[in-house]
């Protein structure tokens, strides 16, 4: 059960991580491959850039969590909260359809790759599996947002639903966080 | 009404609206290709495509290897170096920190990275010394932004991945420029605390000390070396020199400063991810261009702007003042992401070279670091320095002026931007 409980927090930090450090570590057997044991490898740039999507798309939910997405906020905090309470759901419940559409549209696309394999150039796996992070990356993000909700409905449901910080967690956000 | 204006029109709502961006030039994409009527499963193919490509792994890569840098104890080297080589002017301690932001810059890509890693010993260093909080403050976000431009630089990084140019030609062009609003920033900040009698109690410049400064830091010094050098030496490209930096000051930071904790190694990668999940923007954003066919947004805005003017100076001011605008609310890597396909073209075509324009682009990407609502170098100084933003963006102002006349002289001037990579790698085609 805590084990669990701890999945369920960490889960995409989890994964994210996993792959940055992947990542990393293909990128730097590139090099140490080319100049200490004077051979190319093939595999690190293919595995980098897998690791790459699947960091990409986990840290995008785990953004969702930390509300973290660049979005353009003054509008709607320069309005009295009873409109810009509205408003913000509106936009979130676009968001949701959004990530519903994008999982539809993804599930078309893999549904080629199943009926047609594709393998890829240098690891010689089907291509099939490594996409499959894009359905698995916006349902994340979705069933993340409708947490969001559900957490802010529990607690009151006062402010701004998508600015809340939670209690009794440890976010990462952190304001030195940019690009 | 013209389908891109329909387009155009559907895109602010949405963003005004307060949607996340992706979600908005997502859902803008979606209606762009109902509009043409062709699969919808381009959007799929770009969001797993677009994001394969090798630079772009450069940016979590350097976004870590900062972190570690920063909390592995390179950024206190930096400061001792600074300190012996300004350390005696009037107004030192402010001087000190300029100058070690711009050393700092030259580990980290990020801005607010910067402000953080040396504010955080200098601001209270000022306060001992009876600088008012809010001129310590704007000081260290100011001279914090120097990290996006000087490289290694993320922002540059972006730019060079959408605008498809050279990213060590746009580190290379990003030097001299970043030397000259160094030098900028150092004049206000010396002119304001004169003006103010702010003390100079350091001992004068001597061998002795900075040699021993620079020894003490030589690990610190020798990841730049490492990074450039590697990079212009040829002997690694910048994705894998930001792969080397991150197990460089992995070793550093364990072995030799021994700052780094397993913990604090552990944060950083969480930092890192969630910088990575922002970079979906990426995935509509390309998606949209890949319409240009059907929707030339980039032709639409040149028969606007050439329409007004023709002269290149004029459109650059213009572009900038747009930039400086949209800066001021929105983050700089969705103002790249989305803005420089735009007005790219517009710039080549009047004879700018695409490797000044990326510096141009960062220059005005600094400024919105600076400016409320939204400065990610203010909300990083407020908070180190404890005063609220609003005062700071009062102090901030001279700081702003310093960085639009580094801007201005740069459109005058463009050679102080290509001049570097044009004499390495020859004229660009």
């Amino acid at each position: 059960m805590v084990a669990l409980k701890w999945l369920e927090r960490h889960f995409e930090e989890l994964i994210c991580c996993t792959c940055l450090v992947v990542i990393a570590v293909a990128v730097f057997a590139q090099v140490v491959a080319r100049y200490l044991f004077q051979v190319a490898l093939h595999w690190t740039e293919e595995t980098a850039s897998m690791a790459m999507v699947w960091a990409v798309y986990t840290g995008a939910s785990l953004c969702v969590r930390e509300r973290f997405h660049i979005r353009i906020m003054v509008a709607v905090k320069s309005l009295p909260e009873r409109i810009g309470r509205p408003i913000i759901i509106l936009a979130d419940c676009m968001w949701a359809l959004f990530c519903v559409f994008m999982i539809r549209v993804s599930i078309d696309y893999l549904s080629i790759f199943w009926r047609f394999p594709e393998t890829s150039p240098s690891l010689g796996i089907n291509q099939f599996y490594p996409q499959t992070i894009l359905v698995l990356g916006y349902a994340l993000m979705l069933i993340r947002l409708i947490q969001t909700y559900v957490e802010w409905y529990r607690n009151g449901a006062e402010g701004l639903p998508g600015t809340l910080t939670e209690d009794g967690s440890d976010p990462i956000v952190d304001d030195e966080a940019h690009i | 009404m013209s389908p891109l204006a329909i387009l155009a029109i559907c895109f602010v709502i949405l963003t005004i609206m307060g949607i996340p961006l992706f979600v908005a030039v997502g859902l803008t994409t979606a209606v762009a290709i109902y509009i043409i009527d062709i699969p919808y499963t381009l959007m799929a193919q770009t969001g797993y495509g677009s994001l394969t490509p090798f630079p772009l792994l450069t940016i979590p890569l350097f976004v870590l290897a900062g972190r570690l840098m920063e909390v592995g104890g390179m950024a206190n080297r930096m400061i001792g170096i600074a300190t012996t080589l300004v350390g005696a002017y009037r107004g030192s301690m402010g001087l000190v920190t300029v100058f070690a932001c711009m050393l700092f810059a030259a580990l980290s890509g990020s801005g607010p990275a910067t402000t953080a890693a040396i504010g955080s010993v200098t601001v209270p260093a000022m306060k001992r010394e009876g600088y008012d909080i809010p001129f310590a403050a704007a000081i260290t976000a100011s001279a914090g932004a120097l990290g996006s431009l000087i490289p290694p630089s993320n922002l540059l990084i972006i730019y060079g991945l959408v605008s498809e140019t050279s990213i060590p030609r746009l580190f290379l062009a990003g030097l001299l420029p970043g030397l000259m609003i160094t030098i900028l920033l150092m004049i206000t900040t010396y002119i304001i605390a004169r003006r103010r009698g702010y003390g100079g109690n350091g001992d004068p410049f001597s061998w002795g000390p900075f040699l021993k400064a620079a020894w003490d830091g030589k690990w610190s010094i020798g990841a730049p070396i490492l990074i450039l050098g590697g990079i212009y030496g040829g002997a690694f490209t910048p994705t894998e020199a930001a792969g080397v930096a991150v197990f460089y000051s992995l070793f550093v930071g364990l072995f030799i400063y021994r700052e780094l904790t397993l913990k604090k190694l552990i944060d950083a990668l969480r930092f890192t991810a969630l910088l990575t999940g922002i970079l979906i923007l990426l995935t509509p954003t390309l998606a949209f261009g890949q319409l240009t066919a059907f929707y030339d947004v980039p032709t639409a805005v040149q028969d606007g702007i050439t329409s007004i003017t023709e002269n290149k100076y004029l459109v650059l001011l213009l572009i900038g003042i747009f930039y400086i605008f949209i800066g001021t609310f929105m983050e700089s890597l969705a103002q790249i992401v989305l803005f420089t396909a735009v007005f790219l073209p517009l710039a080549t075509s009047l004879g700018v070279d695409p490797v000044m324009f990326g510096i141009f682009t960062v220059i005005t990407c600094e400024i919105g670091f600076l400016t409320p609502p939204l400065g990610a170098n203010l909300t990083v100084a407020a908070r180190i320095s404890n005063i609220s933003i609003e005062r700071i963006s009062v102090a901030v102002l001279p700081f702003i002026g310093a960085y639009i006349v580094g801007m201005l002289i740069l459109i005058a001037f463009p050679d102080i931007a290509v001049l570097l990579p044009n004499w390495l790698y020859g004229p660009a085609l």
